[in-house]
This record gives C-alpha cells, structure tokens and sequence, in this order.
C-alpha cells in the first residue's frame, strides 16, 4: 500500500506542476495592457515602471512563473488587479459558494448515477430498464445551461416553487437549501446520465466475469450474488465517478452564471469582462488542482477496496 | 480495447458483409434528421423572415406564435426565428472546424505514440495528461480567455481541448493491433514506417475515430455556444446561440422564449449528432464502452 501511494503521488505532482504551468501560460498571453487598466490609457513611464515593479511584470516570463508557484504554495494568490484587494479573499469566498453546489450536485450525479446504472444493469422485465436508460441517456444530452433554462422557467417562473437565483433570501440570508436544488439539478444531470451508463456497463461487465460465473456455479443466492457483483464493481464506479465530478467543477460555471450563484465560475466570469487576470488565473488553477487531487483520492479509495488495483493490475473501465 | 475484430482476416470479412447489409431504419430517420440540421445551417439565412440584427423596438419581447415573429422577438424587438436560422451556420461551423482540426492532429500524435518507442510514448501520452488533468470547460475558458472573444478563438481553444481525447483514442487503438501478426508481416516484408501507418495501422483506428468524432461534434457545438455565452465567443450584436441565451437571461420573467429557444436548439443540434454517433457505432460494429 506504502509503495502505491508514493508511485501515485510520483504521478500527481508532475501533472499539479504541468497544469501550473498551463495556467499560468494561457493567462500570461491574454492580450491588453494590465497596467492601462489601472492606471488608465496613457500612464506616465515613471509610473508604468513603478507599477509593473509592483506586479512583478518587468522580470522575465520564467522567473515571473516560478516567483508565482512559490507565492502561490505559500497560499499567497496576488491581488486582483479591478479591485485591488487579494485575490486569496475572493477565491475562498467563492470557492466555499462553489462546493455548497458542486456537493449538492455531486450527490445527485452519483447518487442518481448508481440508481439508475443498477436498474439498467439489473431489473427486471423490459420497462423499468428501457425507462432508466430514456432517462439516462435525455439526462446526459442536454447541456448545463440549457438546463439552468428550463428548470428557471418551469420551477421558478411558473411554478414560482423555487427562487430564480442567488444563494441565500436577501432578507433572511437563509434558506440555501431551498436556492441550491434547481442550480444542483442542473449541473448534476449530465454526470448523472453518464455516470449511470458507465455504471451499468461496470456492473455487466463485472457479471459476467469468471470469478461471478464460479460463484454462481457454487450455488450462491441471487442476492448474495448481486452484492458480490455490486462490491466487484465499485473501483470502476469510483473512476468514473472521479472523472464526472471534474466534469461537474467545469459544467459549474455555466449554472453559477445563469443562477447567478456566488462562486468560482462566477467569479471567473465576471473576471474575464474585466480583464482580471491574477483571478482567472486563481480560479481555473484552484478549479484543476481540485481535479487533480480529487482523482488521487479515488486512486487512494479504489486501492484500499480493491487489492487488484494496489498490485497493479488493470481493472475494468 | 478498439479493435474492430480480431485479426485481419476476419476485419476485412466483416467490414465487407457490413457494406452489403442494408441501414437499419432508425439509422435512416437519423440521418434525415442530420440532413435537415444540414440544410438549415446552408439555408438557413435565405428562410429567415427579417434581418437577424434590425431592432423594432415596438414589437419587443412579443412573445412564441406572435403575428409576423414565429418565435417571438427579444429584448431589442429583433426577430428570434430569423436569429436562430442564421446562428444555426455559426453553430454547425464550431462544432465541425474545431473537431475537424484536432481529429487531424489528434490522429497523427496518436499514431506517433502508439508506434514511436515506449519513452517518446511515455513522453507524449504524460503530456497530454495534463491537458486531461483540465476539465473540458475550464481549458476551454482559459485558452479562450487568452486569446480574446471571437468566433474564431473560440474555435482555437476548443481544438486544443479536443486533440488529447482524440491522441489517447487512436493511441490506444493503435496499441490494439500494435502486436497483432498482420504488423508483423508488414514490418518483415519491408514496409516503411509511414507505410505501416497509413496502411496498416490507420484503417483499423478509422471506425472507432469516426463515432468518436461524430460525438464530438455535438459536444463542441455546446461548449462553443457556451463559451460565446460566457462572452468569450460571438459577439454582439451577431446572432449565435449562446449570446442569445445570455441575452435572454434578462427577460425571464418577461418572456422565457428569448432564452429558452436558443437554449433548446443547442440541445437539439447537439442530440442529433450524439444520436447519429450511437447509429455510426452500431453500423460500424464499434464497442461505444470502449470510446467514453
């Protein structure tokens, strides 16, 4: 177990580095002039240098990077250019905002996704199977925001059951709860439908796989066989699951902007009207190293559940 | 893993038996459905009733089935049929420029991969793991937010987001028959490595690219209209999906429809290619678990 831990960690910490990289590359090249947006279109030479010496802008591109990666290990993100206050403040405010949705959505994906995955892999009759899968499949077709759009109009407007928007009363500042559901249902679904696919074809999979089949030779209840099967297939479910919450962190944004939830994807948004470039590059980094560290943890999980993947053997999906 | 059949025997027997078998029906309504998306796209600015971008303020936010505006107009009193119509071409070319160009690269890097030595692979594969490392949208709105708004950044970005799935599909798929015993009379019988590729190795990655790519397409239409409704795409005052959608936030409550049928022709054109995906791969004979 030692040694599949530290070969993981091996693997993560060049893909964490390559992203830093990626994201501080990409928001490096933006075009337009940070310092003219502070200091407006025609700042004086002295001032300019003083300015881009603050920043830091004046040193090459590479010690500007590895200048940022220490700052940024050291938890220090900048200061955000359009409000001058640290970017460190508004990133953790945000990104609390953002898993409030992203766990309510991730609950509905995997929850979701394991219901209707065993449905499909195991009902019954013909029905209950082709339901699950029409559900699946619409669920895992129709893009976030166009979701976000009709579940407004349907649940907010019409109904009026939900709120439109926002995250907690004006007034109250309360009842989140009732805010999340229509923004969790959006960004859910799609990870919901493919989640349950996947699943279904694990749990098949698994199913028909010999060490099953023995089982079943030797006279197993259905039951028993079924909970074997279930416990076979959970690694891959654990994968799946992984990569769908990545999925889930990106789709986010889309719905934060329609909801108008105060989180990353927000937060990203507004940025990139204003040019802020210290918080895209917070927001898209803190957004991908979640990803990267989320997927080490299911590496971790499946290892502890299923002996096959810490003795390096490839396992289903 | 993607191979189609076994050895090579057996792949050419059933690519021919598949030629001579007739389309199963639904693959037929699929295609219609696909044809007349196409036709919209090609046509669609000649059946536009008005100018997709001639305000009337007016006859602002009327709304679905009003006299002389089908589809209602929006905020600005512009005709929301004749901007779909003409957002339409503007949607089909993000989803197929983008997919096009990185199928391309996507395909030579795989390739390259999948038949360079085990430390090129290594080092080409542990590379793109950090393009995957990126959930799909958040590369997209970093690469697109660095180069600007604009359809055709748009586009860029979403290339480089869609070059690793394709260069890990065909590595994988060249990995397949990398072993097989039709590779190893090629190589003995002194065919060149470019040959082999080409030859050998490319018709055994075609099938499973093609359905991949096929859904690809729809997925790069949603993510194209999302990123012009994240203001990084399209730009006002153009008629595109996803900037009427963002448009339409405003008037929820005032007229649904201004969001709401952007937002359903996203689905649709986005379905059509997902479905005529599922039809390619059961036409193909290609194993979809292996694709996602």
């Amino acid at each position: 177990m030692g040694r599949y831990v530290l070969l993981r960690t091996l693997v993560m910490l060049p893909i964490a580095l390559g992203v830093s990289i990626v994201v501080y590359v990409t928001v490096k090249i933006i075009p337009g002039d940070p310092v003219a947006s502070i200091l407006g279109s025609h700042p004086s030479a002295s001032a300019r240098a003083a300015v881009e010496h603050h920043y830091g802008l004046d040193k090459p591109a590479v010690v500007q990077y590895f200048y940022w990666l220490g700052r940024v290990l050291r938890g220090d993100l900048g200061e955000s250019i359009s409000l001058q206050v640290p970017v460190r403040t508004l990133v953790s405010a945000a990104v609390g905002n953002t898993l409030v949705l992203a766990g309510f959505a991730a609950v509905v994906a995997v929850g979701g996704g394991v219901i209707l995955g065993t449905i499909m892999a195991f009902a019954r009759g013909r029905s209950p199977r082709v339901v699950a899968n029409a559900v699946a499949v619409t669920s895992l077709s129709v893009p976030q925001y166009t979701l976000g759009v009709l579940f407004i109009v349907t649940f907010a407007v019409n109904l009026g059951w939900f709120p439109t928007g926002g995250m907690r009363d004006a007034i109250t500042g309360g009842a989140v709860l009732q805010h999340v559901v229509l923004p969790g249902f959006a960004s859910g679904l799609v990870p919901m439908g493919i989640i349950a696919r996947m699943y279904s074809a694990a749990l098949r999979e698994t199913a028909s796989s010999g060490w099953v089949e023995s089982l079943r030779a030797r006279g197993l209840s259905t039951p028993r066989l079924v909970g074997h099967i279930v416990y076979g297939s959970t690694s891959p479910l654990l994968t799946i699951a992984g990569l769908q919450l990545g999925y889930l962190l990106g789709g986010v944004v889309y719905v934060e902007v329609i909801f108008a939830w105060p989180g990353l994807g927000q937060l990203v948004y507004e940025s990139i009207s204003k040019r802020d470039l210290p918080v895209i590059q917070a927001g898209v980094l803190v957004a991908a190293l979640a990803f990267v560290i989320l997927n080490f943890g299911v590496d971790l999980l499946r290892a502890v559940i299923d002996p096959r993947v810490r003795k390096g053997r490839a396992v289903g999906v | 893993m993607t191979t189609i059949s076994g050895s090579l025997g057996t792949a050419r027997l059933g690519r021919r038996v598949s030629r001579r078998r007739r389309l199963q029906p639904s693959t037929h309504v699929v295609l219609g459905l696909l044809a007349m998306l196409v036709l919209v796209a090609v046509f669609g600015p000649l059946l536009a009733p008005h100018s997709p971008i001639a305000a009337d303020p007016v006859h602002r936010l009327a709304g679905i089935g009003s006299p002389g505006h089908l589809l209602g107009t929006d905020g600005q009193g512009r005709d929301i049929l004749s901007r779909l119509l003409y957002g339409a071409r503007t949607s089909l070319l993000t989803g197929l420029v983008p997919v096009g160009i990185s199928s391309v690269i996507g395909t030579a890097l795989g390739m390259f991969a999948g038949l360079a030595g085990s430390k090129l692979n290594a080092l080409v594969m542990r590379v793109l793991d950090v393009f995957y490392a990126f959930p799909t949208v958040l590369l997209a709105i970093a690469v697109g937010a660095a180069l600007g708004p604009g359809i055709r950044n748009a586009m860029i970005a979403l290339t480089v987001v869609f070059v690793p799935p394709v260069a890990r599909l065909v590595e994988s798929a060249v990995a397949a028959v990398r072993g097989d015993d039709f590779m190893e009379s090629a190589r003995s019988s002194g065919a060149s490595r470019v040959r082999i590729a080409t030859r050998q190795v490319l018709p055994n990655v075609v099938a499973p690219l093609v359905v991949y790519c096929t859904s690809l397409i729809g997925l790069s239409i949603v993510e194209a209209a999302g990123l012009s409704f994240l203001g990084l795409a399209a730009t006002p005052p153009n008629a595109e999906w996803g900037l009427m959608l963002n448009d339409g936030r405003n008037y929820f409550f005032t007229n649904p429809g201004v969001a709401l049928v952007p937002a359903v022709a996203v689905l649709v054109s986005s379905l059509i290619f997902n479905l005529t995906g599922d039809r390619l791969a059961v036409e193909l004979q290609v194993d979809r678990k292996e694709l996602s």
